[in-house]
């Protein structure tokens, strides 16, 4: 009687998480389509920025810049991670952490450590080394042009007054629903274009650094939008597919505990009758 | 110089607001008003706050309110970047929606940081629960709720 309880008590368990896993999946499709909607509206602004960039680079013909020119030492990096909020996404979170621990390992100098996403918060927080110089939650589900700019204000800071070199991103891209890849970029500083999308002279006001350094801001905010939006997209798809499997192992579960506790039940009834068979055939004997 | 229209796209984070041909566009730049005819020469321009304006001939065919952000002319493809830009009679309701939009997500920030707090509670309870008792779950499952899950499966 005992293990015939015991599978129901875990058959029930297993059906009431598979009912939470399945609606997860469910909310988690809706969020996906609205993030590729956005992301897929914010494309031509993206590729505008990247033209404009380009532009503003050109434009300094060979002129130094603090924001094009590498710095001869990298005494310091800042490392943005860019993670969720939540869990329950498979290996999305762990992923971009393992890369940016494996990234912080090769690094030669200091490490600056931004966090975007309470889950990436609480991991560095328990490694403690290197310490969160900065985090920001609450951004990762539905990113703003606004929190892209908050962030690339607070590393721009930074490295205007010298105190990092370089501005390194651990992200993931979304390369499809089923695949998702982290990557590193460098958002600070800028890599020069390939090829030459402007071809001869362009006129710009103002002109040469100046417009380099008003470019830089609006590109960064950009350009973390970006990539928080691409990241708010990769989180759901990954919620998806993990919920997915869940749902699916949960369904496997319950098949063959519902067997096991029809055998059992079975079992038990078999032994019952046997019980009273043997019960009744006493009593008759004893009655001849 | 190459002849013909001018293309011109108004392009924000969220959405590609304006796209339309024209002949003429008037920027608000932060060195003062620019006309573009078809067959400028590639530039790159800061923009002021200010509304940019499109004509047909001599006609106003369209206006645009944009705040700030830069404008880029290339093979009279004129591309205008911008934080916020908007047609002026939807402005307001876009910088209400905007402001709706921050407003909702900070106190959803609240509500979500207090309602994980809950469940775990919640949580915690639960597990002392099960350690005391190992029969609570099967109490509950008793008044039915397994024959209820297994109809629906």
């Amino acid at each position: 009687m005992q293990s015939i309880q015991l599978l129901k008590t875990r058959i029930g368990s297993i059906a009431s998480t598979r009912q939470i896993t399945q609606s997860m999946r469910l909310v988690s499709t809706a969020k996906v389509q609205r993030c590729r909607a956005r992301m897929s509206a914010a494309a031509p602004f993206l590729e505008e920025n990247r033209r404009l960039i380009a532009a503003a680079l050109q434009n300094l013909e060979g002129e130094q810049h603090p924001y094009a020119t590498p710095r001869q030492e990298v005494k310091t990096t800042a490392v943005v991670v860019v993670n969720g909020d939540r869990g329950l996404c498979g290996g999305y979170n762990i992923n971009v952490i393992r890369k940016a621990y494996q990234l912080i390992k090769e690094l030669p100098g200091d490490v600056r450590l931004v966090t975007v996403g309470s889950k990436a918060r609480d991991y560095c927080r328990r490694r403690k080394k290197p310490a969160i110089a900065a985090s920001f939650t609450g951004v990762s589900e539905t990113p703003m042009f606004d929190d892209g700019a908050e962030i690339a204000r607070l590393l721009l800071d930074w490295y205007d007054a010298g105190e990092v070199d370089e501005i390194l991103v651990v992200s993931t891209q979304f390369v499809s629903m089923l695949s998702q890849h982290v990557r590193v970029q460098r958002l600070l500083p800028l890599d020069l274009p390939e090829g030459e999308p402007w071809p001869g002279t362009v006129r710009c006001e103002p002109t040469g650094p100046a417009l380099l350094s008003r470019t830089v801001p609006f590109y960064a905010a950009s350009f973390l939008y970006g990539v928080l939006l691409e990241a708010a997209t990769c989180e759901q798809s990954a919620r998806i597919t993990s919920m997915d499997s869940a749902v699916k192992n949960s369904d496997e579960m319950m098949e063959s505990l519902q067997l096991l506790y029809n055998q059992a039940r079975q079992g038990a009834i078999t032994q019952e009758i046997t019980e009273i068979v043997t019960g009744a055939g006493a009593v008759r004997r004893e009655g001849e | 110089m190459a002849k013909g229209r001018l293309h011109f796209a108004a392009v924000t984070p969220d959405r590609t607001v304006l796209e339309q041909d024209t002949d003429f566009v008037i920027l608000r730049t932060r060195e003062g008003d620019m006309g573009i005819l078809p067959g400028h020469e590639p530039c790159c321009v800061e923009l002021a706050e200010g509304i940019a304006k499109l004509y047909q001939g001599k006609e106003e065919t369209g206006s645009l309110a944009v705040l700030g952000g830069f404008a880029l002319v290339q093979d009279n493809r004129v591309t205008v970047l911008s934080p916020i830009a908007e047609r002026p009679d939807r402005l307001e309701a876009l910088l209400a929606d905007l402001e709706r939009q921050r407003q909702e997500k900070a106190t959803q920030e609240k509500r979500s940081a207090l309602e994980i707090h809950r469940a775990e509670t919640a949580l915690r309870r639960m597990l002392v629960h099960s350690e005391a008792s190992p029969y609570s779950v099967m109490d509950h499952l008793e008044n039915g709720a397994f024959e209820d899950e297994q109809d629906e499966g």
